[in-house]
């Protein structure tokens, strides 16, 4: 639960450090629109690793499909 | 399409010199050829300087345009946001991948009771301190620190040089297989992620420098990672150095009587900066244009967020980054926007270039005055 709380504190400073670049922006709207859909996908990324609920790591399905083509890591 | 100039040629070969070094200096880039990784090097350098001259010829034909000019010039409006879309996520991954890799690091070498997160902060702070700065700051920041990079290189080399010995390097080409693999897995990883400077080729003095400086740039990084192969080998020897994580902080703890391992920490933290800090930039201006925003600076912090996020994701752990490193991922990752789309470019552009000339040409001279 702390864990969660530092994550968003962190966010929020960063959010508030920006706050006055994004509201005076010419381009409001896109601008904004842009930052909090980043920052939504950073805090629901940092919650669920600290859930232990992340999504799957495409990597390593990259990795597994690469074996199964038969391109297998180094030795 | 003329820019406003903010960087020198010189700062541009200083930049790429800070770039290509990002985590080579610690890590061991042609692991797996073992005695004959400095064949790899010379081999991956090669191919890296043609990767390198096709980047550099589509920035030049296309004439002062950047790499979301270039890729709407060439695919569309809509192909061209698609593209960039794409070329966004792979400067995203690099700039993980360099993250994760200095946090490794430095909790494995140097601070093993510091939580990760605090590491990783330091540098990304640092680099998106100087991606919000813009590229003059980037490029007056690697002017003062970049050469301190070959510096702690010839140091350690140095200090350990005390053997004539040479039988570290024979017998020269037993297995040939993982020399190319490694020799692709440097050009990939090292020279070819200058598809970057795309982003900040068109900011430059003259297009003959360019040219002149980045061809410098890889000729001072082939020096110094041929040193330290060359090195690596002579000192802990072809066998250990492929085991060994970090050969280079392990070369340097061999010096007697001083430790000037922090030295190698050093590198890491400067090449890795860098790299961090243009990824980071070149994210946040492409995503800026692609969408029509004035500013890009906001979207800095976003991103180095999504840096450190995307770290403790997608590399869990430090053997998660060892095999990732370690498979034909990267590779498969490199290979369409390092050679795949600017190869595209070149052609989709040359063929442009010759209808426009020819539009120009049949136009009668009075229409092009009036």
């Amino acid at each position: 639960m702390i864990s969660i709380l530092i994550i968003l504190v962190i966010i929020s400073i960063v959010v508030l450090l920006n706050l006055k670049e994004l509201i005076k922006s010419d381009s409001k709207v896109k601008i904004m629109l842009i930052f909090f859909f980043i920052t939504g996908i950073v805090l629901a990324l940092a919650i669920l690793i600290k859930l232990d609920r992340q999504p799957p790591n495409p990597f390593i399905a990259l990795m597994d499909i690469l074996k199964a083509m038969g391109l297998e890591s180094q030795q | 399409m003329n820019k406003k100039i903010i960087i020198s040629n010189y700062q541009l070969a200083i930049i790429a010199v800070g770039f290509f070094h990002g985590s080579t200096s610690i890590s061991n880039p042609a692991m797996s050829a073992k005695r004959d990784a400095w064949i790899s090097v010379l081999l991956g350098t090669i191919i890296g300087i043609l990767t390198i001259t096709l980047h550099l010829f589509v920035s030049k034909i296309n004439n002062g345009r950047n790499l979301v000019e270039i890729t709407e010039y060439c695919f569309g409006k809509t192909g061209g946001k698609i593209v960039c879309i794409l070329y966004i996520l792979y400067f995203l991954y690099l700039s993980t991948y360099n993250t994760r890799t200095f946090g490794e690091f430095m909790i494995a070498v140097s601070y093993p009771e510091t939580p990760m997160l605090v590491l990783v902060l330091i540098l990304v702070i640092c680099a998106s301190y100087a991606a919000r700065s813009g590229l003059t700051v980037i490029g007056k920041t690697c002017e003062i620190l970049v050469p301190l990079l070959p510096m702690a290189v010839v140091v350690v080399t140095l200090s350990l040089l005390n053997t004539g010995d040479f039988t570290g390097f024979k017998p020269i080409l037993l297995n040939i297989g993982p020399v190319i693999r490694s020799a692709f897995d440097i050009s990939c990883g090292i020279y070819g992620d200058f598809v970057i400077f795309l982003m900040i080729l068109p900011y430059t003095n003259s297009i003959k420098g360019r040219f002149k400086s980045t061809f410098w740039a890889v000729g001072i990084t082939f020096a110094i990672i041929m040193t330290i192969t060359a090195r690596n080998i002579q000192i802990i020897g072809p066998v250990l150095t492929d085991y060994i994580r970090y050969p280079s902080h392990v070369a340097a703890q061999l010096i007697p009587g001083i430790s000037i391992d922090p030295l190698v920490d050093m590198n890491l933290l400067i090449g890795g900066g860098v790299k961090v800090a243009v990824c980071i930039y070149a994210c946040s201006k492409m995503t800026s244009e692609i969408s029509g925003i004035d500013q890009y600076r906001p979207l800095v912090s976003s991103y180095a967020m999504l840096t450190i996020a995307l770290g403790f994701w997608i590399f869990p752990n430090a053997m998660d980054l060892y095999r990732w490193l370690k498979s034909f991922g990267d590779t498969v990752l490199s290979l369409p926007v390092q050679i795949l789309f600017p190869v595209l470019m070149l052609i989709i552009t040359k063929i442009k270039n010759k209808k426009n000339k020819r539009t120009v040409k049949r136009t009668p001279p009075e229409l092009i005055i009036g």
